[in-house]
């Protein structure tokens, strides 16, 4: 870098968070006008993650009715009373804060997650100043904070839990269980990571069994989500759970977003709709068995993959999503440097996030266009978005065979119990001229 | 089944010393490698910078299949074949429920009169006061009995014919000054007469809203900003009358409204066929005279010049997003709306044939059971009766946005390059922030901008590349003309040889601007602030950074 001179302690963590924070509250503070702008963006918050409607939730709720029987509330009701006993929703000063912590706790998490990727994966250099900058000045991530989404705070907490499980410690099980049971009630989706959670704790090599630690990370997820669904019940009746789960599983708002879901379910004829429902819901489920026995011995990749596919496919997705996603994708360099085409991911990332925004306008703004014009945008996202999931997945399994093949023909001298830095792998593949292909027959 | 029957001759026995253990390892490792020689053969000939930037005529030759070069140069051919004959169609009304001079007109010389008279008064108040004008016109929409007021800037009238619900509402208008700066007397005497004439005919379904508008666009814009204060009823449609003249020989129909923002191409067909078969007068796109020039011998050639010269005028609307006519500012409401002008000559045709035209048309678009969709949207028009769909020239966009993006695959460190890169847009935000003019950023990228080198310069470029090349095809499908603008621009900048480039680039925007504002009145900032025109807003946006990143890259 000759030209910019960018001071060291700006590119120190501590550095990059405090530019990240001091950017966001800049944002709020000086533009409310763009703020209210991207409250309104489909692309930023869908009706379940959406600020306006939260606080409409919250006004009714005030005034002891029950949202959620009104029929267009589909918040948890976490949120519900979190917004309302403990950060009033009408201060905007205070949710400026919240949001904007959202991120930084986010970021830290991402940290942790890299940090103990570090210690398995051996000698790599500190990134933790461009781990927490690709994911605070990511324009998605800083967009869905500055749009007050709750996809925001979803990610800060389910970044949480996967750090808890990362830790590689028996002591984080409980925390782990119990953040992956609060995003799961938030947002659902983080229940099919729970098969991953269980293999990493039941690889721990604790006093018990591995059976018997698979089953206490499953049973206190359970405790924990009859706890919160009892809590839930306390605060707003049984309403919410058609309203929430309910609406996730059979949507049925039909708001146009940047997933898949919207424009099949509003074509679809009526007597179809439950098949293709469960369609849709079961490819989710489908990838979960084969994910986690397929990578068993790194679950965090299983889980990368994971969150990969639900941030693409969940039936309410929003940009925030894949801005957890590539968060996740930075605590992950080895796989990232396997990767055949992320220029063009990015390059397509570029693409969309003109397309999107302008095809919704033509649609509905300027009445040029009509929904296909904006289906047709988001078919790009999602095409992009699935590709990117099959290379990080490809890039995973090749980055297990280079490793297993450097080790079992001994080209590295110094090996000496640690695991090498996947640099170094990297080019002596690359210098040997090698690749990773899949056989179709048997080695004798 | 080929990899199969390939493998079945799979050559020399396995070599249990080498990593190629089995004869499938063998093989595969033969597929990768032709596959790797396949992939290297293309990489090597797409150019990683650009055509000249080696400098050595000899790589050229080496590497003969220029990938950049070849979409490059097959998108300017696509852009300049699209004035040819066989890229056309022939116009169609694709809405059935439109019939167009298929009713029978009742305007007839009783309303001439009227609209003569109209006009000796307004003769006579042309140079009054606002408060003078809006009287008289209010006074005659009275005597005419339709409910009147004005806004601070406008005058309207409102008809509410019996058989009308009131939820759809058709707009006439007329402004005080004509589109080349004249007074539009007989087009507001003509909105008089109409008044008077539609008035108590009870064969509409939607109300009519007519408005006389001070000053070319001020008026009309300023009561569409109330519109929804003062009436309950969605306009779907609009007519502005454009009649300078004492006479006229061709209707024009000026149709570009404004950011780039079409009609429905249904209204423009329709007020064409109109024109021809109820009114009598023949029509023509804008006020260009549509017949071939002489002295180009082959029909061929005449007719690609005649087409040419139409899309031209088009191109210069549309570029700098400026609407064409007053009528322009309703396409910001979301309204399909067309100016009739009427050209000034010295004959044949007046009010009688501009009246049964207007007629005959709000009858059409009264038909409408629902907003105009059937037809395009996205469309040239290189002659009165002949169109070019979208698909016909929106290749000639995606394929200069294509030889862009493609340059910009060699991207060895993102990262560094987007530092280079985000200053620019930074000082362009800043000046926009600050309301500085553009040419005063002249001195910017050589005294603030970083200038990056070797590895970071490669990065920075490829990331340009790669921007502008995304935003050329998406810009192509909201405002073909400027996207194309923007494409030749981002070729100019940073395609060209060194020095060349440098010339280019001496020609700083604002200085562009600042001509033009001289010579041809193009105040974009101004357009900006009175009707919204993006293209201002889109200087400091996007070809303001640019310059300042090409300047750097040289």
């Amino acid at each position: 870098m000759d030209g910019i001179r960018i001071p060291p302690i700006l590119k120190s963590h501590a550095g990059v968070l405090a530019a990240g924070t001091v950017l966001r509250l800049a944002l709020f503070i000086t533009a409310p006008a763009l703020c209210d702008v991207l409250q309104r963006r489909p692309e930023l918050s869908t009706p379940l993650t959406s600020f306006r409607s939260l606080k409409e939730g919250v006004f009714i709720y005030e005034r002891d009715t029950n949202p959620y029987e009104g029929g267009v509330f589909y918040h948890s009701p976490l949120h519900l009373a979190f917004f309302t006993y403990l950060v009033p929703i009408s201060s905007s000063l205070l949710t400026v804060f919240l949001w904007a912590a959202g991120d930084i706790l986010g970021s830290l998490g991402l940290v942790n997650i890299w940090s103990q990727r570090r210690r398995t994966m051996g000698g790599q250099t500190d990134r933790s100043a461009i781990v927490t900058a690709l994911y605070l000045f990511n324009p998605y991530t800083l967009l869905t904070c500055l749009a007050r989404s709750t996809t925001a705070l979803d990610n800060a907490l389910l970044i949480h839990a996967i750090s808890s499980a990362a830790s590689g410690k028996p002591g984080r099980l409980l925390s782990a269980t119990v953040l992956l049971a609060i995003s799961t009630h938030t947002s659902f989706y983080p229940i099919l990571l729970l098969p991953a959670f269980a293999i990493i704790f039941s690889q721990l090599r604790p006093l018990t069994s591995s059976t018997t630690s698979a089953a206490v990370t499953v049973s206190g997820f359970a405790l924990s989500s009859v706890g919160l669904a009892g809590l839930a019940y306390g605060l707003a009746g049984d309403a919410w759970v058609a309203q929430t789960f309910g609406t996730i599983i059979n949507v049925w708002d039909l708001t146009p977003n940047v997933g898949m879901w919207w424009y099949f379910f509003t074509e679809m004829f009526d007597h179809f709709r439950s098949f293709f429902l469960g369609v849709f819901q079961l490819h989710h489920l489908i990838y979960v068995a084969p994910l986690c026995l397929r990578l068993s011995d790194d679950p965090l990749v299983s889980m990368l993959v994971m969150v990969g596919v639900i941030s693409t496919w969940k039936s309410y997705p929003a940009l925030g999503d894949m801005a957890l996603w590539a968060g996740l994708l930075s605590c992950f360099p080895e796989i990232v440097s396997n990767l055949r085409h992320p220029l063009f991911t990015l390059t397509v990332h570029l693409y969309t996030s003109i397309l999107l925004p302008l095809l919704h306008s033509l649609w509905l703004l300027t009445g040029t266009g009509n929904a296909n014009f904006f289906y047709a945008a988001t078919m790009v996202y999602g095409l992009n978005a699935s590709l990117a999931v099959v290379d990080v997945l490809g890039a995973g399994l090749r980055l297990q065979v280079k490793r297993e093949t450097t080790k079992a023909l001994s080209l590295l001298d110094d090996v000496a119990g640690r695991e090498p830095d996947f640099k170094v792998i990297d080019e002596i593949w690359d210098k040997k001229g090698w690749s990773v292909v899949q056989f179709t027959g048997q080695l004798e | 089944m080929l990899s199969r029957l390939r493998r079945r001759t799979a050559g020399p026995r396995p070599d249990p010393q080498g990593v190629n253990f089995t004869s499938e390892h063998l093989t595969a490792a033969k597929t990768l490698a032709r596959r790797k020689q396949v992939i290297n053969a293309i990489w090597v000939r797409i150019p990683i910078l650009s055509l000249w930037s080696g400098g050595a005529l000899e790589d050229i030759a080496d590497n003969s299949l220029y990938f950049r070069f070849v979409l490059a140069l097959v998108g300017i051919i696509w852009l300049l074949a699209i004035p040819y004959e066989g890229l056309w169609k022939r116009t169609y009304v694709d809405e059935h429920a439109l019939q167009p001079s298929q009713v029978t007109m009742y305007f007839d010389w009783a309303e001439v009169h009227k609209a003569d008279r109209y006009l000796d008064t307004l003769e006579k108040i042309v140079n009054g006061t606002f408060d003078e004008r809006t009287a008289f016109l209010q006074e005659s929409f009275s005597i005419s009995g339709l409910a009147t007021s004005n806004t601070s800037t406008s005058t309207y009238a409102h008809i509410r014919p019996p058989r009308s619900k009131g939820t759809e509402t058709i707009l006439v208008s007329a402004n005080w000054v004509s589109r080349d700066g004249t007074p539009n007397l007989r087009g507001i005497a003509t909105l008089l007469a109409l008044g008077d004439f539609l008035q108590g005919q009870n064969h509409w379904a939607s109300d009519l809203v007519l408005v006389v508008g001070e000053g070319y666009v001020e008026g009309l814009e300023g009561f569409m900003r109330e519109y929804h204060n003062l009436f309950p009823g969605v306009i779907w449609t609009g007519l502005n009358i454009d009649y300078p003249g004492h006479s006229f020989s061709h209707l024009g129909m000026f149709y570009e409204g404004v950011n780039g923002r079409l009609p429905n191409q249904d209204i423009v067909n329709a007020a064409s066929n109109v024109a021809r078969y109820a009114g009598g007068v023949l029509p023509r796109l804008h006020d260009v005279v549509d017949e071939p020039p002489a002295g180009f011998g082959s029909p061929l050639v005449q007719n690609y010049l005649l087409g040419a010269k139409h899309l031209l005028h088009h191109f210069a609307f549309m570029a700098t997003g400026r609407g064409s006519a007053a009528h322009g500012v309703l396409a910001r409401h979301r309204i399909d709306a067309l100016t009739l002008y009427a050209s000034p000559a010295e004959g044949p045709h007046g009010f009688h044939t501009l009246g049964r035209t207007i007629e005959s048309t709000l009858r059409s678009m009264n038909n409408l059971l629902e907003r105009l969709h059937a037809s395009y949207f996205f469309y040239l028009l290189p002659r009165p009766d002949q169109f070019i769909p979208v698909g016909h020239y929106l290749p000639a966009a995606v394929l200069l946005g294509a030889s862009l993006t493609i340059g910009g695959f060699d991207c060895p460190s993102p990262l560094e390059g987007l530092g280079y890169i985000l200053p620019a847009f930074a000082v362009a935000a800043v000046a926009w922030i600050v309301g500085l003019h553009p040419i005063f950023l002249a001195p910017v990228p050589l005294a603030i901008l970083p200038r990056p080198q070797g590895q970071a310069h490669t990065s920075a470029k490829s990331l340009t590349l790669l921007f502008y090349g995304a935003l050329i095809p998406t810009l192509a499908m909201v405002n073909f003309p400027q996207a194309v603008v923007l494409a030749l621009i981002s070729l100019l900048y940073l395609t060209l040889p060194k020095y060349l480039a440098l010339a280019i680039l001496a020609i700083q925007p604002g200085l562009i601007l600042a001509l033009a504002q001289g010579y041809w009145g193009l105040d974009l900032q101004k357009d900006w602030l009175a009707v919204g025109n993006l293209t201002w807003p889109g200087v400091y946006a996007v070809w303001l950074p640019l310059w300042m990143i090409s300047v750097v890259l040289l």
